[in-house]
């Protein structure tokens, strides 16, 4: 059983693709959007948040292409970045909302800024949780993911061909990985589940590379951010370490940055307490702060 | 003495007037205008939110015509709403202030909703604090009886212009104890008693409200006109401005913040600060850093928090001596201290660490050094005077454990965190450990219908009653010495035995000294170690670490030339302490002067004779190590005066002597005397009292 479960929820073909969307709470409150991010999971790798968020806010999730309640295809056209995150627009759209704050994690923090740069005036605050984007990049090819090895150690089983062949233990490598503190199975199990909720080529056709990203630099749109934004970023994150968020703080003095020491790459998960009261606490800062920041 | 002073503060001559401000705080911080209320008190009314909110903000006060900074005057036009609210603003313009919060309290708030009507840009925020304000007027209305002479007059009819002007004391005292209907506040009634008392009655009758002072603008009008989020603080048992003011304003749209006081009266801001600053704080959102670290639990190292207190030198030293035992039993725990000069520069020297917002803490020595008279000093006035110091360092305690989640709290009389921990129990997040070396208070003066005998009283009665409603808040609290160590007698009229409630609520772990006793046996070689001749003769006088033995120190410099013409052959080593200038005691033959010495309690080890002050952790040094010693309790402090001596009365150590009756003479026929004297009748220290506390905090640590 879920917590709770959504009070509305649906399909949308958007962008010539089709999505699926859940909302949660009550439709009066302020607007959260927490976007996906790579396809490996799906929206429910946000339930440590919804129940606790939708008490308070009007929570709306969605899954592109991929995973999920999205449609599964292998056209890597279905996983670009701006489509996805026009999709959370198109989402926002249907639903009637003018304006929301968005929490992305991981890969959908290139969704978060991407919307916050070009669409300020549809994003309220904006909190990013172990960022894959850097004020450079707005994210990285894995080394030798289209390169095919005579065998696989360690993070080489990034690689689309072992993916084809070895799906379930690149799950279970992969999991384990980004789940680095002690006692982390049922985060692990969870992320495997969702995992086989896609497959490899679809996994494979998602790969972070320079086609999907946006157009608009990583630092144009990092620099153009004008909301309030949050950082939340685990030391011990193996994967996607929190230079990138430490780099984006540096970019952006002005943007709030709590490290989690000691959490992996999934404390939206493995740390759920503290994550959702700093989400909490920065989502109903009030104005009079905004403005004195 | 003040927790904070102002940056700065002026005379202003506004609107036909003069006012007083003070500013607290930078002036890079944004700006918060907390408002004068009714001139029955002054701006010292926010006395509990000034050093706290000073950290965040530049805060203003200001005192318009009446009371407090302002000029004295009768003349009515010095009391209308709209010319307080003009100079309010006189003020911001002079300091160059475009906008800021605004806070009022009771009529300030008459004064908080007008500006805020009449100058909506200038206001960022608005707090009210028992506020009387509705949409039915201004508060107080105008009051026709106010000028009636009565026969009587019961309750609230003392609230008359005859009566203020003939009984004022009395109108005072009934006012007063409304405004603080909560037990045990009979410091805050004498504060606001003497603010009262620094203005007139002439003055009071005229600033009470009659249709010319009032705002011509309705009540109604103004508060439409607000456009700011507004906070209102206000105590449900508010006897002055009932709280269904508040009530109606709260309903004037979303943005019109209540915060219901259960059970509090109209002075909450005083009688309950730490909520009032709480919640002030969370509506003006103080600004967290920007860079921030959570540790998650389990990658936390075990932390504890040692708050030392800095009234004496003596505390920081058996701290220190715990700290090791604990260190000992718990390896991987990390101590953070949180202590203020002089404790801090020992625990430097030690190689601690301290707390970095150890810095904001106020300086307790300070006061205590401005309590003192010649040879003086009443701890508990000092104490009971040290109540904004107190709350502004239990402010910066909060912060402290905000931001980091320790694993364990131990304060070694640590007052402000036992006392507002007990009055804010919903804010212990840790493990406390409660420590101290003296329990109940006890008045100098021996008249049992005494002023000092009453408050005393309900001081340990408050104590007493903190501790049975919220047992869970000392999870140990700790007793340095043996249940006989403590005085014999009750805690007040009515109230416990202090023997028998220690054995109920506080563990006896013996006194801890900060050396094993067994090391100083040998005497000869310490001395060769510390650079003394083997047989000559030692006086070590020591006063402790505050300024207040200044005049003991010149007493025993003029006995000296007495001593020495008796015992030509003896030195005298005296420590001045870190807060007395060496150089201002002349030398003499025979007579050193130090600034400081590290480790002092070695050198008392191999003294012939100790003089001192009746401070215990110089005396137990002295008792423990079985030397001679005279000691002078100060005069008025019921510590030295009853617990100190009363213990060594116990250990049957030491030669006591009143400093007022001790001229030279008899200061150098005591030592002569008391020189190398036979100490085998002192009762044997039983040594392992760091260990046996530090014990005790591991299990809580380990439970």
């Amino acid at each position: 059983m879920r917590a709770i479960q959504p009070t509305a929820s649906g399909q949308l073909h958007l962008d010539g693709f089709q999505i699926g969307y859940e909302c949660f709470g009550d439709p009066a409150r302020p607007a959260v959007l927490l976007p996906p991010t790579w396809q490996i999971v799906d929206s429910r790798i946000w339930k440590m948040q919804v129940p606790f968020l939708a008490r308070h806010f009007r929570v709306v999730t969605f899954d592109p292409p991929g995973n999920g309640l999205g449609e599964r295809t292998t056209d890597p056209a279905a996983f670009e970045y701006e489509r996805i995150a026009r999709q959370g627009l198109g989402v926002l759209d249907h639903l009637g909302i003018a304006r929301a704050s968005v929490v992305a994690f991981s890969r959908g923090c290139t969704y978060g800024v991407w919307l916050a740069a070009t669409q300020p005036e549809r994003v309220e605050r904006l909190v990013l949780i172990a960022s894959v984007m850097t004020p450079h990049a707005w994210g990285k090819t894995p080394d030798g993911c289209f390169e095919r090895r005579e065998t696989c150690e360690g993070w080489q089983k990034e690689n689309v061909h072992y993916w084809l062949e070895h799906y379930s233990d690149w799950l279970v490598f992969f999991f384990s990985q980004i789940f680095p503190e002690p006692h982390s199975t049922k985060g692990i199990d969870d992320g495997i589940g969702w995992g086989l909720g896609t497959n490899a080529e679809i996994l494979a056709a998602s790969v972070s590379r320079p086609e999907l990203w946006p157009a608009m630099s990583a630092g144009e749109a990092v620099a153009s951010v004008s909301c309030p934004v949050l950082l939340l970023h685990g030391s011990a994150d193996p994967r996607y370490p929190v230079e990138a968020s430490r780099a984006l703080a540096a970019a952006r003095p002005d943007w709030e940055f709590v490290t989690l020491e000691g959490s992996g790459h999934v404390p939206i998960c493995r740390d759920p307490v503290r994550v959702n009261l700093l989400i909490h606490a920065f989502l109903t800062a009030s104005a009079a702060q905004a403005e004195r920041q | 003495m003040r927790a904070i002073e102002p940056t700065d503060s002026g005379l202003l001559d506004l609107d036909g007037f003069q006012v007083g401000y003070e500013v607290f705080g930078s002036p890079a911080s944004p700006a918060l205008l907390l408002l004068s209320t009714w001139q029955i008190v002054h701006s010292r009314i926010w006395k509990m939110q000034v050093p706290f909110l000073a950290r965040h903000f530049q805060v203003v006060t200001f005192d318009p015509p009446g009371n407090g900074l302002g000029e004295r005057t009768t003349d009515p036009a010095a009391f209308t709403y709209e010319r307080t609210v003009r100079q309010a603003v006189g003020v911001l313009d002079h300091l160059g202030i475009q906008r800021s919060t605004v806070a009022g309290f009771s009529r300030g708030c008459d004064f908080a909703i007008l500006l805020t009507a009449t100058e909506p840009e200038r206001v960022e925020r608005l707090i009210l604090i028992g506020n009387g304000v509705s949409r039915s007027g201004w508060q107080p209305q105008p009051d026709a009886g106010f000028w009636d002479r009565r026969a009587t007059y019961a309750g609230w009819e003392k609230r008359n212009a005859h009566y203020f002007l003939e009984h004022y004391d009395d109108w005072l005292a009934f006012f007063f104890s409304q405004i603080f209907p909560e037990p045990h506040s009979t410091k805050l009634i004498e504060d606001a008693s003497g603010w009262a008392r620094e203005t007139t009655p002439e003055i009071l009758v005229s600033t009470v409200p009659n249709p010319e002072l009032l705002p011509r603008l309705p009540a109604a009008e103004a508060i439409e006109h607000i456009r700011c989020p507004v906070l209102l603080l206000h105590g449900d048992d508010d006897r002055c401005d009932p709280i269904g003011a508040s009530y109606d304003l709260a309903t004037t749209g979303p943005d019109w913040e209540l915060v219901v006081l259960e059970g509090c009266g109209h002075g909450a801001l005083a009688r309950h600060p730490v909520q009032v600053n709480r919640e002030i704080a969370r509506f003006l959102d103080l600004p967290n850093p920007q860079r921030r670290t959570w540790t998650r639990a389990m990658a936390r190292p075990r932390r504890a928090l040692f708050i030392s207190s800095p009234i004496g030198l003596g505390h920081v030293q058996r701290d220190l001596a715990i700290a090791r035992e604990l260190r000992g039993l718990v390896p991987d725990l990390q101590i953070d201290w949180l202590a203020q000069p002089p404790v801090t520069g020992v625990l430097e020297r030690a190689g601690e660490t301290i707390h970095p917002l150890s810095s904001q803490l106020a300086s307790e020595s300070t006061h205590w050094e401005a309590s003192a008279g010649e040879h003086r000093l009443h701890c508990f006035h000092a104490f009971r005077e040290m109540d904004e110091i107190l709350l502004a360092n239990f402010m910066v305690f909060l912060d402290v454990v905000r931001e980091t989640p320790y694993d364990l709290w131990i304060g070694d009389e640590a007052w402000e965190v036992d006392y507002y921990l007990h009055e804010n129990p919903e804010l212990k997040t840790a493990p406390y450990i409660f420590m101290t070396d003296f329990l109940g208070w006890l008045p100098i003066d021996d008249d049992p219908n005494s002023r000092e005998a009453f408050l005393t009283a309900d001081y340990n009665t408050e104590m007493i009653e903190h501790i049975e409603r919220f047992p869970s808040v000392r999870d140990r609290a700790l007793y340095f010495g043996e249940y006989d160590d403590l005085v014999p007698g009750t805690f007040g009229p009515g109230l416990p035995d202090i023997r028998d409630w220690a054995r109920e609520h506080v563990e006896a772990v013996g006194y801890v000294v900060p050396f094993d006793p067994a090391d100083y046996v040998d005497t000869g070689t310490i001395r060769e170690r510390l650079g003394y001749e083997p047989e000559q003769p030692l006086v070590v006088a020591a006063v402790g670490g505050t300024a207040v033995g200044r005049h003991l120190l010149d007493k025993i410099a003029s006995a000296w030339p007495l001593i020495r013409r008796e015992r030509p052959d003896a030195r005298c080593v005296v420590v001045a302490g870190p807060r007395i200038d060496p150089a201002s005691i002349p030398t003499q033959p025979g007579l050193e002067v130090r600034p400081y010495i590290h480790n002092l309690y070695e050198h008392l080890a191999v003294a012939d004779l100790g003089i001192v002050q009746g401070g215990l952790g110089t005396t137990m040094e002295l008792a423990v190590n079985r030397r001679p010693f005279l000691y002078f309790p100060l005069r008025d402090h019921c510590e030295q005066v009853f617990h100190v001596a009363h213990r060594l009365d116990h250990y049957r150590a030491g030669q006591r002597l009143d400093y007022d009756t001790t001229t030279p003479e008899s200061l150098a026929a005591a030592a002569i005397t008391t020189l190398s004297s036979d100490t085998s009748s002192y009762r044997q220290h039983e040594a392992g009292a760091a260990r046996r506390a530090a014990t005790l905090i591991a299990e809580v640590l380990q439970r």
